[in-house]
């Protein structure tokens, strides 16, 4: 009888021996919510007491983020809570070193009473910051592959100092028109804007609408130009998405649109822009510029079509923009100037960081931001930060020109003091009183510079020329040694230069029309001509507006003589065709004046770069017209060891 | 001894062991979909000192899962003298599928106050995923030296099962 109770001692005593934690209270979290208000990030966390007995008196006691203490007062009493029950924390936290789309543990401390004992708890949970910005997500870049209408282009030298505009219509009626305000380019610039005819794989529902490509590509404006686009056909202002990509196709991406009922760009630089219709698919350029322009196109449309449409303005539509604007800072530019800064000897680094980061700062600009502390603020960073990795940019420069008689460093190096004398800083006092002994030690080399060039020109008019449908011109010089001039220590002038060197028409040859003046021409007399080259080193610091900038190079300038006589004939006497012409009949002035002029060649060191395509028209008198095209023209600058 | 008698004292007795052992054992027979293991649940160091609790973290949510998506819970602790920091998911992110083991890797930290010596601080941890999941709670102590060990509580549950199996050998003898 006494064990017969045992067994039943035993099973009350299993139901009194559970775990002592199963009596006590267990404090878990909920998911959190998390809110961004200015520059304060709020974060809401549910409290959960999974345990079989009440946690009493919760006091919170702390709260940090990844190490970040709340700014939240403490201690905080929540309270009670019974089995199953919840409650709410809420705490806030400043976000100035909080990158969206991370992951941060946020950790919260405090007591509660358990029975007559005050216990303490901590409860983590790790918080994603905000989603994942377009400037942390993957790339996922669109191609297209555009056809440009050569016949409607329209080319013209544009002052630096006036400004100027061109205008043009595509076949199908739309009109263009680029507007360049004074002071927006280094100096006078030769540019062309071609409509675009067709773009292959355009990605947006509605289509294609119109566009233009805007050459030399990359060119990059130091104020706003505006391109106006008046379609063809009328497309409604909701379906209205403007666009760009680079050169002939890469890297699609949306732009925002002026908040005016026209179809208006401001450009910061030169490349392909257009109007397409309809709804974009999802995707994400691979420059984080282009992420930047996307995103705001998104936001600047919605906000248009608002407008447009009679329609109350979205009164967080600045503050969204400015967001936008800090987070590709924060994640973006920031993080490349830091690296930049820390890596001196990464100069293509820094070049992309200086690019990336002034192409920042002229975006915010256009979007408005210009009046913003923070983005003052940020501004000021990036200027810091730039003179920092320029300065040590100069010296790196310096000792590799010396130490690989690499005079085309001296590129980078005036580039640099040019960049100081501009913002002002004063090339002197930023990289020494001897920067101009550097700048000349390291341009006292040899640079050669080679020049051949075939141009083709077609005659047609009533004249047709002298009888003569077409010629085919190849000169050439050889061998040009340019000297290192630095224009009374100017970093606007410097340049190697050579001022007139021969230049061989290597080879001229014709075609006859069919209205013959000239009998027959059994042969060509090549006449000789001259050229001059100045090759000036390229301000790399504010480069190309999107992807890579450029290494260091130089902007050569070329100019042949080409207007004077080119061709003469052997000829029958009895009705020949007096040769040499005139300079004032330049039917045959197979040259550079009739396609653009004197046009900037981009030449690296130590290399041949080939040029072709470039087309040019000109009256040529009596009716006649020539077209010019030309072939190849290939630049080759050399370096030599130092004398 | 007849049966009857043996009957009233063997059914009670397997009814309770069953009871204790679905007690005892319910967390591993349950297979709790997130559970981790410490590679010891005792350790010792100074006033003021710092030691870390390292261990594998066993995922059986069904979801594949990253380190940062577990999260450590402590109660039950001394406030003031003991300060758990989470270390999982923190040093460095990786990924956790569903049906894996991780290598083991530093999960927490407990940091001691000020305190005296020859003293025990006991912390119930436990481990909870994104999805809400649950782990059974753990108790790691720290000790400071000279401080006198405390069993466990699986000691504690051993020692028990053996008494219980002297009880009911003794039960067996008596009743023969």
């Amino acid at each position: 009888m006494r064990f017969a109770r045992l067994p039943w001692l035993l099973l009350m005593l299993t139901f009194l021996c559970q775990p002592i934690f199963a009596q006590s209270p267990v404090l878990t979290s909920g998911v959190a919510g998390v809110t961004t208000l200015g520059s304060t990030v709020s974060i809401l966390l549910p409290i959960m007491n999974s345990g079989a007995t009440t946690a009493g008196s919760i006091t919170v006691t702390s709260a940090s983020l990844a190490g970040l203490s709340s700014t939240s007062p403490f201690p905080m009493a929540l309270g009670d809570l019974t089995p199953g029950g919840s409650n709410g924390l809420s705490v806030n936290f400043g976000d100035s070193t909080l990158v969206a789309g991370h992951k941060y543990l946020l950790t919260v401390r405090g007591t509660y009473v358990s029975g007559a004992q005050t216990l303490g708890f901590s409860l983590n949970r790790f918080i994603t910051f905000g989603q994942l910005s377009v400037f942390q997500q993957p790339p996922k870049p669109i191609n297209v592959s555009s056809t440009i209408d050569p016949s409607h282009a329209v080319s013209g030298v544009i002052s630096a100092v006036s400004g100027g505009t061109l205008t043009t219509k595509s076949a199908d009626g739309s009109e263009f028109t680029l507007t360049i305000p004074p002071n927006a380019l280094l100096g006078d610039q030769p540019m062309t804007m071609s409509p675009i005819r067709s773009v292959a794989g355009f990605p947006l529902s509605g289509g294609f609408v119109a566009g233009v490509e805007l050459s030399p590509e990359g060119l990059v404006l130091l104020q706003p130009a505006t391109l106006t686009i008046t379609p063809s056909q009328p497309v409604p202002v909701a379906q209205q998405i403007a666009f760009g990509y680079v050169g002939s196709g890469q890297d699609f991406y949306l732009y925002p649109l002026n908040l005016v009922n026209t179809v208006t760009l401001s450009l910061l630089h030169f490349s392909g822009y257009g109007l397409g219709s309809g709804n974009a698919p999802s995707f994400n350029p691979s420059d984080a510029l282009a992420q930047l322009q996307s995103a705001a196109a998104a936001l600047v449309a919605a906000e248009r079509a608002r407008v447009m449409m009679g329609e109350p303005p979205d009164p967080e539509f600045g503050q969204k923009l400015l967001e936008l604007e800090q987070q590709c800072f924060l994640q973006v530019i920031q993080p490349l100037l830091d690296q930049a800064e820390q890596n001196v000897t990464d100069d293509q680094g820094a070049r992309d960081a200086i690019a990336k980061a002034l192409g920042w700062d002229r975006l915010g600009q256009l979007l408005g931001a210009g009046n913003d502390k923070v983005f003052q603020q940020e501004e000021e960073f990036i200027r810091k930060a730039i003179n920092a990795i320029s300065v040590g940019e100069f010296n790196l420069a310096y000792d590799n020109c010396i130490a690989s008689a690499n005079p085309i460093l001296v590129a980078d190096m005036i580039g640099i003091a040019r960049y100081f004398e501009l913002t002002g800083g004063g090339a002197a006092s930023n990289l020494g009183a001897d920067y101009w002994d550097k700048i000349n030690k390291c341009a006292n080399q040899k640079l050669a510079v080679d020049f051949d060039s075939e141009i083709k020109g077609v005659y047609s008019g009533p004249i047709l020329g002298a009888g003569v449908a077409s010629t085919d011109s190849v000169v050439q010089a050889s061998g040009l040694s340019l000297t290192w001039d630095s224009a009374g220590f100017n970093p606007t002038q410097a340049a190697f230069r050579i001022q007139s060197a021969p230049m061989d028409y290597v080879s001229l040859s014709y075609t006859l029309g069919s209205y013959l003046i000239v009998k027959s021409c059994a042969s060509v007399t090549s006449y000789s001509a001259t050229i001059s080259v100045r090759a000036r080193p390229s301000l790399n610091l504010f480069g190309k507006a999107f992807g890579k900038a450029p290494a260091p190079s130089m902007v050569t300038d070329i100019n042949p003589t080409s207007d004077e006589e080119l061709l003469a004939c052997d000829c029958d006497p009895a009705g020949c065709f007096e040769a040499p012409f005139s300079v004032s009949h330049p039917y045959y002035s197979v040259g550079w004046t009739l396609i653009g002029g004197r046009e900037p060649f981009v030449a690296p060191l130590n290399a041949t770069t080939t040029f072709s395509g470039r087309t040019g028209s000109a009256a040529v008198g009596g009716g006649s017209s020539a077209t010019f095209r030309e072939s190849t023209t290939t630049v080759t600058v050399n370096s030599n060891p130092p004398n | 001894m007849n049966r009857r008698r043996l009957r009233s004292v063997f059914i009670p007795t397997l009814i309770s062991l069953g009871v204790c052992s679905l007690i005892f054992l319910a967390p591993a027979v349950r297979a709790d979909s997130i559970s981790f293991q410490l590679s010891t649940t005792s350790q010792s160091t100074t006033s003021g000192g710092t030691v870390t609790f390292d261990g594998s973290v066993i995922n059986n949510s069904g979801a594949d899962l990253n380190a940062s998506d577990f999260f450590f819970n402590f109660s039950a602790f001394v406030p003031g003298s003991v300060s758990p920091i989470q270390l999982l998911g923190v040093l460095s992110d990786f990924s956790i599928p569903n049906g894996a083991t991780t290598p083991v890797v530093e999960l927490f930290e407990v940091t001691l106050g000020p305190v005296p010596p020859n003293s025990i601080f006991s912390i119930a941890a436990q481990l909870e995923n994104s999805a809400g999941d649950l782990s059974a709670i753990q108790t790691v102590n720290v000790s400071v030296p000279g401080s006198v060990s405390v069993p466990e509580p699986g000691v504690l549950l051993l020692l028990a099962m053996g008494l219980l199996a002297l009880a009911l050998a003794r039960v067996f003898f008596a009743l023969r």
